[in-house]
């Protein structure tokens, strides 16, 4: 649990806003390289690595966690050293008003989003709706300075600690989806030099947040036979509707049935689980998955797609919350599904 | 450029039916082309050949326009439609209107209709037919049909038109196909079909060249009066960052960035909230490619006179050129 | 010491109204060498006598607060979150989504929040009330959760002090740590008169502390440090701003509690003039500070308040210049050396 925890803080830890993500890369290289025996980035700055199977004709298993985060784009510099932003992904705004975010401009700086003085508001404005266009955030810097360092397109996305609530229960941001590279890293860990009689490829895929585009490209590349997609999930918060109540924190990784899944892939895991004692929650998907899942699915010829999630509240804020009992479940699960794939060629 | 503009604005090319443009630009590039293919869809393909041969470059912009299709014609001859791209109700009503067959009429809306239930369901067609047998003489459903504004000169170095979005885009891709010199790498300049439903052509233009790196030209919101976008009119040509539909590579953001400082070329910045363009097709394209966008600031976009200047459109053209001819 | 190392020391002690105790003893441990008299009363007030070379014939007191905003559990919830109350005044929507510090055991809770994906249209960007939010402890039922936090306890934003921008600092509580930073460097140096500090407690709701010593100690004359609001954020109209990061010391003439001493305001105007340091005054009527409590308690003093402009008070992150800080520092220090 530690482990994964430490992996997740590392990968946190690099940047990678939806259409930034080229800055995790040579240190995605520099720190994972050495896990696989051939590795590559793609010119949807995706990351991907390959752990070659001897055996001849070997199948390839693709593992696939997206990279970006979701944040802000800069649209204006203002006078006083301040900046207005849009959206890459949406967050909630009510969260905004005096948190904490890096620019990641030709130097990376901290900046606050700047809350509204309660001398300049309207009586009865803390109740009413916030727009992310009436927010600015706060650099301390003076306009000319700011320009030197940041220009309209500049990312921006959110600072904050990846920090332990309790033994098993850490929050921070972008868990959305470092925590599933995290798992993935973790189960290539536990198979250590063991060959499966599989090729095991890893993509880490760019743009998830918009339109899924790493995944397609890298997966293109890669020519996998099987795909293992990992995201998260929304777990059960009060208010949510009742019917939320099928992913909760703290029972295990989420199973998702879905159109854009493959129904014996899952079906597999779901047996794999029930034999192996890997808790999991079941999750009917019946539209959209808003994963990857598709776009791996429908790449070249078809490629059959197992969707694995984690359970996480307070998706796209600085505070996602995850279980580490979930994730290695997640891994655990991954792992059992490599190893039966390798031993019956197949699902 | 201006005689490019005048020919490229003045044909019918609403979504689905883009084949009068593409013959105008096929014999107008047809002189300097390595070769000339029109796909399936309808996307005119023409080749450069580059100095180096082992990479491509596709340069997309779209040929076709915003439009309306009959859906009904009542028994008083007013002909009901349907969109074809995303209409802007409010600016379109009260125009007239012109069908691929020549038959002309006005777009108007339902009488009562209050201002803030203006939409496209409330438009209807009036081609001056007394019932329905006469309006079916002419009209049938099915038929397509665009607004008529064409260029007209506003001050300066400013022009008003239906449909720059995306003629100005093809002009550019044009102008910079005629007048490059040698490319450096095998470069692709394509028309493409039916942007305005949802980028359908560029992708399998994109699939057949399956580039190295894709240029789209497209038109991006600028400087209106109460607005709010990024890009200003006049300032020169717009290096896309993100629209709705793409998060440009930045390694063409960065490319396009110097290559504007070092030939002086007026540039700017557009980070666009809403919209998409052809950019997208291509950055998903197979295993990927690196794409971005060079944005013609344009006024009004969608309506019938979206509003450009010519200093921009040239801007857009050299820095085009400059990428086409410097590569990467 | 250097003067920012320990503010970003005092700012990272949480210390809520009610609390203070961390704090308190901090300071103590950073004046007990100095010479001075101190005597902590009955209710957690630090007062401190400060020998100057000469004997004041008035009895001149400055002031800052040891606490600062925070929140306080509630109700432990059967689903293992806890319901909270805020301690001090705090706009709900810089609370939405923050992550705090408990002061009994450190363990980290994040105020809950719905995410975006399951709001409904309706409740996009609309922050409701606190008492619709809770703090979640990462415990899924109430008995685990008792293990961690019960009833009463309190909690403050995370500590996060950090060099800002351009000579500016990032912190939570500077409101009013700054001040008390400023006081424990007056009182390690010689000054020329006798001189009374006070650290006082629970100022954020309501200046309690400041009553209680005012009673004991009957000043003459009170100076308050402390933090002001100040509005010079994004697209704020130019008379509207109450005061500016990096115009300097800003002295009030008039707020929500108080109308200052017209003297001493005048007398802190000069000395700022003859001394170069730079000065605003707060361009609209609003906000308070202790300086209502010792103006109108006991017997009534003479007050004048300093501040430092301050963006984003009350919030986890205020913003402030260090160049302000120390105009305050230097203006207080400039005024306490007079004979008034």
């Amino acid at each position: 649990m530690d482990r994964i925890y430490d992996l997740a803080k590392t990968l946190i830890s690099l940047p990678g806003v939806s259409g930034d993500e080229d800055r995790a890369l040579p240190d995605l290289e520099k720190l994972f390289g050495h896990y696989f025996d051939e590795t590559g980035i793609t010119p949807v700055a995706s990351f991907y690595g390959i752990r070659k199977s001897k055996k001849e004709g070997a199948k390839t298993v693709l593992l696939d966690a997206h990279l970006d985060t979701i944040g802000f784009i800069v649209t204006q510099i203002c006078e006083g050293g301040f900046l207005k932003v849009a959206g890459i992904g949406r967050t909630s705004e009510k969260n905004l008003s005096a948190s904490e975010v890096w620019i990641y401009g030709k130097k990376i700086i901290p900046g606050v989003f700047a809350s509204k003085p309660p001398h300049l508001q309207e009586p009865g404005e803390s109740e009413k709706k916030m727009e992310l266009s009436s927010f600015s955030i706060d650099t301390g810097l003076s306009k000319e300075a700011l320009e030197e360092i940041v220009r309209v397109g500049t990312y921006v996305g959110f600072k904050s600690e990846t920090e332990r609530l309790n033994e098993h229960v850490a929050v921070s941001p972008s868990f959305d989806d470092r925590i599933c590279a995290a798992a993935h890293l973790r189960v290539l860990e536990l198979l250590g030099d063991e060959d499966l009689g599989i090729n095991i490829a890893v993509q880490f895929s760019a743009r998830e947040e918009q339109g899924y585009k790493g995944a397609m490209t890298t997966a293109y590349r890669l020519n996998p036979d099987l795909a293992i997609v990992m995201d998260v999930g929304h777990a059960y918060v009060p208010g949510a509707p009742e019917k939320r109540k099928c992913v909760q924190m703290g029972k295990g990784c989420i199973l998702s049935y879905a159109p854009q899944t493959t129904r014996r892939f899952t079906a597999l895991a779901e047996r794999l689980a029930e034999e192996k004692d890997i808790p999991i929650q079941l999750l009917a998907e019946p539209g959209r998955t808003g994963t990857n899942s598709n776009a791996v699915q429908t790449v070249r010829g078809g490629v059959p797609v197992c969707l694995i999630s984690v359970p996480l509240k307070n998706m796209h804020t600085a505070n996602e919350i995850v279980d580490l009992r979930d994730v290695m479940a997640a891994s655990r699960l991954v792992e059992a599904l490599l190893r039966k794939i390798g031993e019956q060629e197949g699902i | 450029m201006l005689t490019l503009t005048k020919k490229f604005t003045s044909a019918f090319s609403v979504s689905g039916m883009e084949k009068p443009l593409a013959e105008i630009i096929k014999n107008e590039l047809a002189p300097v082309a390595d070769a000339i293919e029109t796909d399936p869809m309808g996307n005119l393909l023409v080749l450069k050949k580059g100095k180096d041969s082992s990479r491509k470059v596709m340069i997309a912009a779209h040929m076709d326009e915003i439009g309306f299709v009959v859906t009904s014609i009542d028994g008083d001859g007013y002909i009901h439609v349907s969109n074809i791209g995303g209409i802007h109700a409010v600016a379109s009503s009260y125009q007239k209107v012109k069908f691929a067959n020549g038959v002309t009429g006005v777009i108007v809306l339902e009488n009562g209709t209050k201002a803030a239930d203006i939409s496209v369901k409330k438009m209807v067609i009036d081609i001056g037919a007394k019932d329905k047998k006469a309006a079916e003489k002419r009209v049938k459903i099915g038929d397509v049909c665009a607004v008529v504004p064409m260029l007209q000169k506003l001050g300066g170095s400013r022009y008003a038109a239906k449909a720059f979005d995306d003629r100005i885009g093809c002009v550019v891709a044009a102008y910079a196909a005629l007048h490059c010199d040698t490319p450096a790498y095998d470069t692709w300049f394509v028309f493409t079909v039916q942007e305005e439903v949802g980028c359908r052509g560029s992708r399998p233009a994109a699939f057949r060249i399956m580039p190295d790196y894709g240029i789209a030209l497209d038109v991006t919101s600028a400087g209106e009066c109460g607005g709010s976008a990024v890009t200003k009119l006049g300032e020169g040509a717009a290096i896309k960052i993100k629209d709705s539909s793409v998060l440009c590579s930045p390694m063409i953001i960065d490319r396009l960035t110097e290559l504007a400082k070092e030939g002086d070329i007026p540039y700017q910045y557009e980070v666009l909230t809403a919209g998409g363009t052809d950019t997208s097709s291509m950055q998903m394209v197979g295993a990927g490619c690196a794409a971005g966008c060079i944005s013609i600031p344009t006024r009004y976009i969608h309506s019938p006179v979206e509003t450009i200047d010519m200093k921009d459109l040239d801007a857009c053209a050299k820095l085009l050129t400059a990428f086409i001819e410097k590569g990467v | 010491m250097e003067f920012f190392e320990r503010l970003k020391e005092y700012c990272d002690i949480l210390g809520p109204s009610g609390m203070e105790d961390l704090v308190r003893e901090r300071i103590i441990e950073d004046i007990k060498d100095s010479g001075a008299e101190y005597e902590v009363d009955a209710v957690g007030n630090l007062v401190v006598f400060k020998k100057g070379r000469q004997r004041r014939d008035k009895k001149l007191l400055v002031a800052a607060h040891m606490d600062e905003v925070g929140f306080m559990v509630t109700y432990v919830g059967e689903d293992g979150y806890l319901w909270f109350d805020t301690v001090g005044g705090i706009d709900r929507r810089v609370v939405s989504g923050r992550r705090l510090k408990f002061c009994k055991n450190g363990i980290i809770g994040v105020v809950a929040s719905k995410s975006i994906h399951i709001q409904k249209p309706s409740e996009f960007g609309i922050c409701e009330p606190v008492s619709e939010m809770n703090i979640d402890i990462g415990c899924y039922d109430r008995e685990s959760a008792c293990k961690l936090a019960k009833v009463g306890d309190c909690a403050t934003f995370c500590p996060n002090y950090e060099d800002f921008g351009d000579g500016l600092i990032k912190s939570k509580a500077l409101d009013d740590r700054f001040g008390c930073a400023l006081m424990v460097d007056m009182i390690n140096s010689d000054l020329e008169y006798d001189t009374y500090f006070a650290f006082n407690t629970c100022e954020e709701i309501g200046c309690d502390g400041a009553s209680e010593v005012c009673y004991r100690i009957r000043p003459d004359i009170a100076v308050i440090l402390e933090s002001t609001t100040a509005g010079d954020v994004c697209g704020a109209p130019e008379g509207r701003r109450a005061c500016e990061v990096r115009k300097g010391a800003v002295i009030s003439h008039m707020d929500g509690g108080t109308i200052y001493d017209k003297e001493l305001v005048a007398l802190a105007l000069e000395v700022g003039k003859e001394q170069d340091i730079p000065c605003q005054l707060k361009n609209i009527v609003a906000g308070g500070n202790e300086a209502s409590a010792f103006q109108k308690g006991a017997m009534g003093a003479r007050v004048l308040a300093i501040s430092a402009p301050t963006r984003y008070i009350h919030s986890a992150c205020s913003v402030a210049a260090k160049e302000d800080l120390i105009s305050v520092g230097k203006l207080a220090r400039a005024i306490i050396e007079r004979k008034i």
